[in-house]
């Protein structure tokens, strides 16, 4: 049976940053926030580059908000551009957010509507961002507690017109596809087949909890990355595996409330034997397969 | 341009309380000024109230959590510290 070559690994955080490195053996790359980067000195990014050479660094930026019909803020953007070349690292990803609008910052990644004018913004922001730093990020699924309104297309729809049209990587978060799914009604293994995995360059892993609605009647899936990876979201890698034959870069993210980091071990353990499985029974010919073709 | 204008109300409503509660109250007379098309109007009109004062919340919980980030105890610094120094 054929093997694939996935790595799995962690976000990478200050407190974690001592366990992280005396545990290297057991985690294939880690994801730096490029914006924790922006007021760095040459001693910091040097570290990050020391580190690239013992195990991969992937880059992971937050706060550029280029699914907008707006031009992305050119100080952010040069703010990126530095970290790009001052790391020497090449792989970087975003998010499909908007953040801010005109001189108003949201503070936090926001679904944009789903509409041409959105979609043609964001193209024209990735020329934007190729020029200035000379590559493209993977792009990222957000989640959502309120579908977004002046939206034309389906979540699933225009993901794939993005994808389409820019050519760029693609960055699944499962937390947030499952959030938006059981918040808003849709089965999320069936959304998963829907999406552009055509362009699927890496997966994120994270978990949530549920919020009440304001009136009482129902609850909602927040994606707030303290909490451990649910089930569903290890059985969506499992059926997502059995979907691609890709190799896939694999990142557990965390942002407090931080367990034992025996605990993360076990999480990147779970999604490596996820990978595993699903990888056999796309082998197997268990699942119907999108790419069997291209094998 | 209407696009641009729309994201710009609906970034108002996620950051100003007195903005998002005077269109939960009064939708029609708040739209009425705003310089959006017929169908955003109309989209904004069939909002997803309670996801809206969700999200809105939520945004004010981030942006008050990054405002006053606790700085790391000074255990953490010094393994953040000693974190750089071997290699990271």
């Amino acid at each position: 049976m054929r093997e694939l070559k996935h790595r799995v690994g962690l976000g990478f955080r200050t407190e974690l940053a001592p366990s992280i490195l005396v545990n290297l053996d057991s985690i294939d790359l880690v994801e730096v926030m490029a914006d924790d980067l922006f007021t760095a000195n040459e001693a910091r990014l040097r570290a990050v580059r020391t580190m690239h050479v013992q195990v991969p660094v992937t880059l992971h930026g937050v706060g550029l908000g280029l699914a907008s019909s707006q031009p992305v803020c050119e100080k952010h953007l040069a703010k990126v551009a530095r970290v790009l070349e001052h790391t020497g690292i090449a792989s970087w990803s975003e998010h499909l957010a908007f953040v801010r609008a005109c001189e108003i910052e949201i503070g936090h990644l926001a679904a944009p509507p789903r509409n041409e004018a959105t979609i043609e913004g964001t193209l024209k922001n990735l020329a934007r961002i190729k020029a200035v730093c000379g590559s493209l990020p993977a792009l990222e699924n957000v989640a959502t507690l309120l579908e977004p309104p002046g939206s034309t297309y389906s979540e699933a729809e225009y993901h794939r017109q993005i994808f389409r049209r820019s050519g760029c990587g693609f960055l699944l978060d499962l937390h947030n596809l499952f959030a938006n799914c059981v918040n808003f009604g849709r089965d999320p293994f069936f959304e998963l087949t829907q999406l552009p995995l055509e362009n699927l360059s890496g997966v994120h892993l994270s978990g949530g909890h549920w919020i009440p609605e304001l009136s009482g009647a129902k609850e909602r899936l927040l994606d707030d990355h303290v909490h451990g990876v649910p089930p569903e979201v290890f059985a969506l890698l499992e059926k997502l595996a059995a979907l691609t034959a890709r190799p896939l870069d694999v990142i557990i993210e965390r942002d407090g409330s931080y367990p034992p980091f025996q605990v993360l071990l076990l999480e990147v353990e779970k999604a490596r034997a996820c990978l595993a499985r699903g990888n056999a029974k796309y082998f197997l010919g268990k699942e119907p397969a999108l790419e069997r073709a291209a094998l | 341009m209407s696009a641009q204008h729309f994201e710009h109300f609906l970034a108002r409503l996620y950051t100003d309380e007195f903005f998002l509660e005077t269109f939960l109250s009064y939708p029609e007379r708040l739209l009425k000024n705003a310089e959006l098309t017929r169908e955003e109007r109309s989209a904004l009109l069939a909002i997803d109230r309670e996801g809206l004062k969700l999200a809105a919340r939520s945004f004010r919980a981030k942006r008050k959590k990054r405002e006053s980030k606790p700085k790391l105890n000074p255990l953490k610094r010094a393994q953040a510290f000693f974190a750089t120094r071997i290699g990271w």
